[in-house]
This record gives structure tokens, C-alpha cells and sequence, in this order.
């Protein structure tokens, strides 16, 4: 279910890539989970400073993808996997922990 | 190689004699002992000779160190075996070692490449990296291994073409330095798979027809079903799961998926020069490393765009194969029409009239 409140939002992520190439999503919907603090979590996360992963000397490592939807915004960010510390960890392992795949 | 009949310690003190009347000798024997360059491991190998004079041979020898996480994501972590150390008893370290082992001789003896970077660079390690993570990466300066999260992977180190995979990509930076973007990050990973799966056939002594050309066999748990993450001869057949879904390799250029996850998509395309690859050691028969692949080894010394595309790279490995071999050879018409299979078309412009 998605959740329509001002402060509902839906929360996808999406990590590609690694040795395998195997793709896998996790989603999770605002109102399936009322008890966590989405908004504080996602307003943590650095999305403006968020860049593309682009000349790391890295290879194979997961792409991640995030996207969080509200009702009056929409916030994505891909990050590389050495990308997913601090704040960008806490949302993405709050969503993975959902285990809706 | 060095061959010499003059054991070391006397090399030793040759080396360092300071009078002009053996300034040659002593020359020779600091080049003989590598004097001049950075300190790195070498094998000495002892025998005699038909005349019973001591023979010493030396050669290049990897330097490796294998490091433990303890199942953090702290590298490099503790350090766990050295270079010549008997084997730990972690069967993650130990294939490691040997992994390392077996891609530097392939390398050192088969295209007399010294490492990684031509010059005995270091081969590190770190295993037991994360909690049940489901991943091998190279991180720019060392190779790193997940444990698996024992429901869909094992450990990473269970396969040697995971590690010569590994490995291959530090090679790529110190040679052809490919963008990990789109259909250059597909050559990219595809040349880690080719000399990934080379490591593997060579260590096993498989010729084309006996090898598997599979990618990551044995990595997954018996609850997937799929033998491997890829395969070369066949891409887009290395598995078909309920969970996993089936294996999205094309196996021609037709094909070539467009998408933004993956960098572009680098570990699905590059099923495409995989192909590419098998189908000219297939036609040229024998032992991949030997013809084919040292086409593609010559291929990444050729200063490749880095923005190289599947043609560009196609190309080049034409171009290298009529170096090497001539240009009507039987190694060129093997490397031009396994290209042409996969569907990438050269035509007039192959890489011998560019």
C-alpha cells in the first residue's frame, strides 16, 4: 500500500551490480512500517551532495539506488557501495530490514 | 627468466665488488640479483646440469599477503598469511593464496607479465569481508572476498575464476584502464572473465574443449538452480531460479541491453566479447591461453580509448592477431568471426586496414 499523509512517503532501493550482476529491490511503503521515522531518516541523507559512483578505481562492487516518493517530493540518489555510510546505511538498512523484496 | 650457474651468495659478493677491473662482472651480477629495482619476491630454483655444475634459476614470484576482516568492512584487516607461510587451516585464506598463485603464474608464464603491474607488484587480499556478504570486489589496490550469506552464495574464494576475475581488473588499470561505464565496462568485465576463466583452464591443464567456460561455478548453494553466474560459451544459461530469475546475458550485440543500473549494465553485456572470445579459441582449438588468449593479453597493451566500444576493441584484437600472427592467419579469421557471430561487424575496416 502507499501512503498518502503530507509526510507518507514510499521508499524504494535498489542495488545493481557487484561480481554477480544480480539485481535485487527492496520497497517499503511509509504506512506498512509506522513505527520508524522515515522523514528524520530520509532528511538525514545528503541527497543534493549525492554523486553518481564515476572514476573509482573500484570494480564490482553494488551500485545502490534510492529513491524515496512523498506526496510533494521525490528524492533519488545512486551511490557506490563505499557510498553507503551514515545516514544513506540507516535508511537503507531501515528498508532492507522491511524484507518486502 | 635468469639462468646462471652462479648460486647467490656468490652473486652477492660479486655484486659488490668495487674495483674497475670487474666492473662489468659486477654489473652483471647486480642485474642478475635485480639490484637496481624495488625489492619483490623472486624463485630460485636449484638443479644440476649434465657437466654436474649447479644451475640456479630465477624467476619471477608472487608476493602475497592474505588479510581477514573478521567479518567487518574495515580493510585491510589482520594479516593472516605471508608469502611463503604454510597454509593457515581457513579454507577461505587458503584458496585465496592459491588463487593468487595460480593467476600470477599464468600471467608470469604464459605472458611473461610480472604481476599485476608488470613490475612485482604485491598481490593483497582480504577475506571474511562483511556479514554474510555476496560479493568479490577489487577495490583499486586489493582483491576482497564476502563469505556468502549461505542461503543463495557461499564464499567467493570457491571458485579460482572469481579470484584471476579479481585480479584481471587490477591488470585492466595498470594496462588498458577501460571506463567501468557501458560497453567499455563490458570489455571490462569481460576481459576479467576471459583471463579469469583462462586461470582456471590453464591451473587445470583443460584445453578449450574440456574447459567449462563457466564464471563463478560451485558459488552457489544447492538451493539455486544454476551452475554458475555466467558462461562464456553460452551466455544467458548459467542459471534459471524462482528466485533469481534466469541469467539476462546476451549472447549478441543485437541484444546489448541499455540500462542504468550495473554501470550501465558492465556484468550483463559483457556476456557479448565473452562469446566473442570462446568462439576464437573454439576455431582455433587447442589451449585457449595460448593463442587467443595471448591475443587479448596483447590487445590491452595496444593503448585502448578508454572510451573504447565493443567495434573499437574488436578491432584491436584483429589488429593484435595479425601482429603477432600475420595477417593471413589462422588466428586472425578466428578472432574476426567470432566477432562477427556475436554480431559485431567489422567489415572492410577491420583493424588490420585501419
Amino acid at each position: 500500500m502507499t501512503d498518502s499523509r503530507p509526510d507518507g512517503y514510499t521508499i524504494s532501493v535498489v542495488r545493481s551490480g557487484g561480481f554477480a550482476g544480480l539485481k535485487r529491490e527492496w520497497h517499503v511503503s511509509s504506512a506498512d512500517a509506522p513505527d520508524v521515522d522515515w522523514p528524520t531518516l530520509i532528511d538525514a541523507c545528503p541527497w543534493k551532495d549525492a554523486a553518481k559512483p564515476s572514476d573509482s578505481r573500484a570494480r564490482d562492487q553494488f551500485v545502490w539506488r534510492v529513491e524515496a516518493k512523498g506526496a510533494s517530493r521525490t528524492c533519488t540518489a545512486t551511490l557506490g557501495d563505499g557510498q553507503l555510510t551514515g545516514a544513506w546505511k540507516s535508511l537503507v538498512d531501515e528498508v532492507r530490514a522491511r524484507k518486502r523484496d | 627468466m635468469i639462468h646462471g650457474i652462479v648460486p647467490p651468495y656468490l652473486l652477492a659478493r660479486i655484486a659488490e665488488i668495487d674495483d674497475e677491473r670487474f666492473a662489468t662482472a659486477a654489473q652483471a651480477a647486480r642485474n642478475a640479483l635485480r639490484y637496481d629495482e624495488p625489492r619483490r619476491a623472486a624463485r630460485l630454483n636449484f638443479s644440476l646440469d649434465a657437466s654436474n655444475n649447479l644451475v640456479v634459476e630465477l624467476s619471477d614470484g608472487p608476493n602475497r599477503t592474505i588479510a581477514d576482516a573478521e567479518n567487518t568492512e574495515t580493510l585491510p584487516g589482520t594479516v593472516v598469511r605471508g608469502e611463503g607461510d604454510e597454509p593457515s587451516g581457513d579454507v577461505a585464506v587458503d584458496e585465496a593464496y592459491d588463487g593468487l598463485g595460480a593467476t600470477f603464474s599464468l600471467f608470469s608464464e604464459v605472458y611473461q607479465r610480472n604481476s599485476i603491474d608488470g613490475a612485482g607488484l604485491p598481490l593483497d587480499a582480504t577475506v571474511h569481508y562483511g556479514v554474510e556478504y555476496d560479493n568479490a570486489f577489487w577495490d583499486g589496490e586489493r582483491m576482497v572476498f564476502g563469505d556468502g550469506d549461505g542461503e543463495i552464495f557461499g564464499r567467493f574464494t570457491a571458485s579460482l575464476t572469481v579470484i584471476g576475475h579479481e585480479l584481471t581488473h587490477g591488470v585492466t588499470q595498470y594496462s588498458a584502464a577501460l571506463e567501468y561505464q557501458g560497453q567499455s565496462g563490458a570489455l571490462n568485465e569481460s576481459i576479467s572473465d576471459v583471463f579469469g576463466s583462462l586461470v582456471e583452464q590453464y591451473a587445470l591443464g583443460q584445453s578449450t574443449a574440456e574447459a567449462s567456460w563457466l564464471i563463478g561455478a560451485g558459488l552457489f548453494t544447492d538451493e539455486v538452480e544454476g551452475v554458475a553466474l555466467r558462461s562464456m560459451k553460452a551466455p544467458g544459461t548459467a542459471y534459471d531460479d524462482d528466485v533469481l530469475g534466469k541469467d539476462p546475458q546476451p549472447d549478441n550485440f543485437a541484444d546489448y541491453v541499455e540500462t542504468d543500473d550495473d554501470n550501465g549494465g558492465v556484468h550483463i553485456n559483457s556476456g557479448i566479447p565473452n562469446r566473442a572470445f570462446y568462439l576464437a579459441a573454439e576455431a582455433l582449438g587447442g589451449n585457449a591461453w595460448e593463442r587467443a588468449g595471448q591475443v587479448w593479453y596483447d590487445t590491452l597493451g595496444l593503448e585502448l580509448a578508454s572510451d573504447s566500444t565493443f567495434l573499437q576493441f574488436a578491432r584491436a584484437t584483429v589488429r593484435a592477431a595479425g601482429t603477432r600472427y600475420g595477417e593471413s592467419s589462422a588466428e586472425v579469421d578466428a578472432v574476426r568471426s567470432g566477432w562477427t557471430t556475436v554480431g559485431v561487424e567489422m567489415g572492410d575496416d577491420d583493424g588490420l586496414t585501419a
